[in-house]
């Protein structure tokens, strides 16, 4: 059986349109928001379905550019996960928020996709794999982090327990982003040699992420910034990994669902 | 408090971490803008080593260039506030005598930060003293004499094609050249397979494959099968690799300190 | 809130902006070290180090002059050059804009490939050689020349050529070169022949070139193009980090695959070609009228998905290279010029096409057999 990349990608579209469903049944009232559950489950099947289409047809070799278009089905398994240990306001509020951010990347990686590269024969690697996989792991928990953080600020009240929670998805999402650093570094010394392969400038952006999230961990651990402080850089975080870390890996504007 | 006291500690303040590490993310997102536009200018960097490149490349392209300085001044301003600041944490921890209770999460960070000075240490050591002799070619049967003194001998291909209708424009084309290598030296002689990711040590250098042909393993044009490969001597590898290691065994166990700790916790609802 | 104090990085940022102050100053004289794209020349007190796109370092040493320590011979150039075997038509012409046309004594197209005339007069003085197509060179024919440099973009006969002692220049880099490499190349051949000042010459005027079409494109609307072909399984498209991408943006139009990033004839798939070839006004083929471009109709033929590119039909334009638009490096700002002509007829009115050729929607009907 052979799908075009079209088709394949219209799983992608199917996704994302799922996602903005579940944000919108999210806000319409308690029957919404078990809808919105529902549809959070929907839309992550159909983006891992894509994920795993990429990686059908590029394998052995690891899939180009799918830092924002594979993003979204991870967000939404972690964010079930997430879901689980949760209740009252917060899991309200990171059900929004999972469902909007991962309507967000994969509206904007449905509308400007980059699935037009073949890949090329030296992602055929363990670790360009890790480097992928532990990548989009690492986005995922980060982007939690900051849907905590934001719970925190919005609900004061409540604020300690999501802030407890934010740092939670820091160090997870802190973890999987070095383990992908890791594996790109391991990569590099095994295709080239070098400790870094300047040919891929992705590499400068991902340690340009890593390291604010660095300070962002000391400044958790020391407290040396106030709560809301440290709660809005982790919010900022967000912003920072979709222009840092997805933004380079969308394509030009193609119009969703057309052939 | 003394004067070299005060310096010590305002070098190890966690503030300046912070502010490190935010300029560093501020520097590296520039850095990308201008890697992408120049990107010839920083290619050569591994092959020409970092004095030569700050030299040459460097200096005679400063607007491309000016964030590499920027950055070389940053991780090391970081190296040093990293040492001061968990050399004199570890010392109050082992002065207190605290590590003998929770050791796995007092001592992890620590790890996870001189893992950091090793991995850089390892990378600077690298560029500067590491040796590339790129764009070395190979044609079946020949052989190349390694600067120490090694002898290399390209025999030819074990190739392994893709098969399959997926991506159709790779269909019959090599996905593993798998070049047969003999390597000669005055205390060894043996056969190696070299192919992408998979590097041949011998002699004190590493072979990596650059290039092959052909590419197709039936058919097509053939132009003779040859090999273009790097060689490489690295002797900080070690250092920098070893500082992965240990980054990641801290991280490791700074997780499963977190996670006894939470487990052990009143309030949480698995205690 | 405690905020972090900055201060101490402060003379470290206040240095930053000092390297860009340098540029200026180093423009008025002769550098010492050039990188052009992935090319470099540093000049050195004994000898000149240059570095070719495949990354290798050679020496140029003077004539005579003994060979420095570290290089194996066929890594050694004497300079200035008085033989060359080039495998590129590009390389020739910017041979030919140096003035060392006569330097040339192989290439790997025949006599009859050859649309210039200083090539084919080469051929007929017995000077040039040809060494043999780039896929069956015979490395005989190339030692029985003499040749003091092979220029080549081929960077699988650097072994044969080193054991003939024969110093190789790999021509051809792993990303595309863009406009500024492009038009900057001649600066690295240059010293092979000691021909710099030549260089600067060509030089200033492809700069001319391109301020004059900067100029005159100001303000045009802007057409879509493509530059690329679908080919039996494989399509291949000018990334938009090529010189002919850039050329394009400069020229005020809107290159279609501006976005795709890395090696010149780079690889997409079918679906992106196309897909932007539905927006495209303007198309540029790889092929030549004699292999195949000789209507839009005939280019349907190759290939059945080209037809659904609109440039194709009647309410776009194609335009396939004539054989010596190759080989005309020398006349580089003319071959700018005319592709800023193509975009905008509008603003260069009455230019003749020299280089491409614009192709009718159906090949001329066959003269009837009387």
């Amino acid at each position: 059986m052979r799908a075009s990349m079209n088709e394949v990608r219209h799983i992608a579209e199917l996704s994302a349109l799922l996602f903005g469903l579940g944000a919108a049944a999210a806000f319409a009232g308690r029957r919404g928001v078990a809808a919105a559950r529902m549809l959070l489950v929907l839309a992550t099947a159909c983006g891992a379905a894509y994920l795993g289409a990429r990686y059908w047809r590029a394998w052995p070799m690891t899939p180009m550019f799918l830092g924002a278009a594979g993003l979204p089905p991870v967000l939404g398994a972690l964010g079930l996960a997430a879901l689980r240990r949760q209740d009252g306001a917060q899991r309200l509020f990171v059900l929004r928020g999972v469902l909007l951010l991962g309507f967000a990347v994969g509206a904007l990686a449905a509308v400007f996709p980059k699935d037009f590269y073949l890949p090329f024969i030296k992602t055929i690697s363990p670790f360009a794999h890790a480097l992928l996989a532990f990548g989009l792991l690492g986005r995922a928990a980060l982007f939690l982090c900051g849907i905590h953080a934001a719970a925190a600020l919005a609900a004061p009240g409540a604020g300690e327990d999501a802030q407890r929670r934010a740092f939670s998805w820091l160090a997870r999402g802190f973890a999987f982003w070095t383990l992908s650093l890791f594996g790109g570094e391991l990569w590099c010394y095994a295709g080239w040699g070098t400790p870094v392969v300047w040919e891929d400038a992705s590499i400068i952006t991902a340690m340009a992420t890593w390291f604010f999230y660095v300070g962002l961990i000391h400044l958790h651990l020391t407290r040396s910034w106030s709560a809301p402080a440290r709660a809005a850089m982790a919010v900022a975080g967000v912003g920072l990994i979709l222009v840092l870390n997805c933004g380079p890996d969308l394509g030009p504007f193609h119009p969703p669902f057309s052939w | 408090m003394s004067l070299p006291l005060r310096f010590w500690r305002t070098l190890g303040s966690i503030r300046a971490t912070v502010a490190l590490c935010f300029l560093l993310t501020l520097d590296l997102a520039l850095g990308y803008v201008s890697l992408r536009a120049n990107l010839g200018v920083f290619v050569p960097l591994g092959d020409v080593g970092l004095f030569d490149w700050l030299r040459t490349y460097g200096v005679y392209n400063p607007a491309a260039t000016a964030w590499f300085f920027g950055l070389l001044a940053l991780l090391a301003a970081l190296a040093a506030n990293t040492f001061a600041c968990t050399t004199e944490r570890v010392l109050q921890i082992l002065a207190t005598g605290s590590w003998k209770r929770d050791w796995v999460v007092r001592f992890a960070p620590h790890i996870m930060h001189y893992a950091v000075l090793l991995i850089l240490t390892g990378y600077v050591c690298s560029y500067l003293f590491s040796t590339s002799l790129p764009g070395r070619g190979l044609r079946a049967g020949e052989s190349l004499q390694l600067p120490g003194g090694g002898v290399v001998t390209f025999l030819g291909f074990a190739p392994e094609a893709y098969r399959g209708e997926r991506l159709a424009a790779f269909d019959g084309y090599v996905l593993h050249a798998n070049a047969r290598l003999r390597l000669d030296a005055a205390a060894e002689s043996r056969e190696a397979a070299l192919d992408f990711n998979r590097p041949v040590r011998f002699g004190g250098y590493g072979l990596y494959l650059n290039d092959f042909g052909p590419r197709k393993a039936k058919g097509g044009m053939r132009r003779g099968d040859f090999i273009r490969i790097t060689l490489r001597r690295d002797p900080s590898a070690p250092v920098y690799l070893a500082g992965l290691a240990l980054f990641a065994v801290g991280l490791g166990l700074y997780l499963l300190g977190r996670g006894m700790k939470k487990a052990n916790h009143p309030c949480t609802p698995h205690a | 809130m405690h905020t972090p104090r900055l201060s101490f990085l402060l003379p470290v940022l206040a240095l930053l902006p000092l390297f860009a102050a340098c540029k200026d100053e180093a423009k008025d004289k002769t550098p010492d070290f050039l990188s052009i794209g992935e090319f470099s020349v540093n000049r050195k007190a004994a000898y000149t180090e240059v570095r070719d796109g495949a990354g290798r370092a050679l020496a140029l040493v003077p004539r005579g002059a003994p060979h420095p320590a570290g290089f194996s011979p066929a890594m050694v150039v004497e300079a200035p050059v008085r033989r060359v075997v080039a495998y590129r038509p590009f390389e020739t012409g910017i041979l030919k804009a140096l003035g060392e046309e006569e330097s040339i004594v192989g290439v790997t197209y025949p006599r009859d490939k050859w649309a210039v005339d200083y090539m084919r007069r080469g051929f007929d003085e017995g000077r040039i050689a040809f060494v043999g197509d780039f896929s069956r060179v015979d490395y005989e024919r190339i030692k029985a020349q003499h040749p003091d440099l092979v220029l080549t973009w081929d960077p699988s006969i650097v072994p044969m050529m080193d054991s003939l002692g024969i110093p190789t220049v790999v021509t051809s880099t792993p990303v595309a070169t863009c406009l500024n490499t492009h038009i900057r190349f001649v600066e690295f051949i240059a010293p092979f022949f000691g021909k710099e000042a030549q260089a600067q010459d060509y030089y200033r005027k492809l700069r001319a070139a391109l301020e004059s079409i900067r100029a005159r494109t100001r303000g045009m609307p802007q057409p879509k193009a493509m530059w690329g072909d679908i080919f039996e399984k494989r399509v291949l498209v000018e990334p938009g980090n090529a010189w002919v991408s850039e050329l394009i943006g400069l020229a005020q139009s809107d290159y279609l695959f501006d976005d795709v990033y890395g090696t010149s004839c780079i690889e997409i798939s079918t679906e992106r070609f196309l897909y932007s070839g539905k927006d495209a006004d303007i198309y540029f083929t790889y092929r030549t009228p004699d292999r195949g471009a000789t209507s839009k109709a005939a280019l349907a033929r190759t290939n059945p998905l080209l037809a659904r590119v609109r440039p194709l039909g009647p309410e776009g334009r194609t335009y396939a290279p004539l054989p010596h638009y190759a080989q005309s490096a020398d006349r580089l700002d003319e071959i700018l010029t005319e592709i800023a002509a193509i975009l905008h007829p509008q603003a260069y009115p009455g230019h003749e096409l020299r280089f491409f050729v614009e192709l009718p929607d159906e090949d001329p009907a066959p003269a009837k057999d009387r």
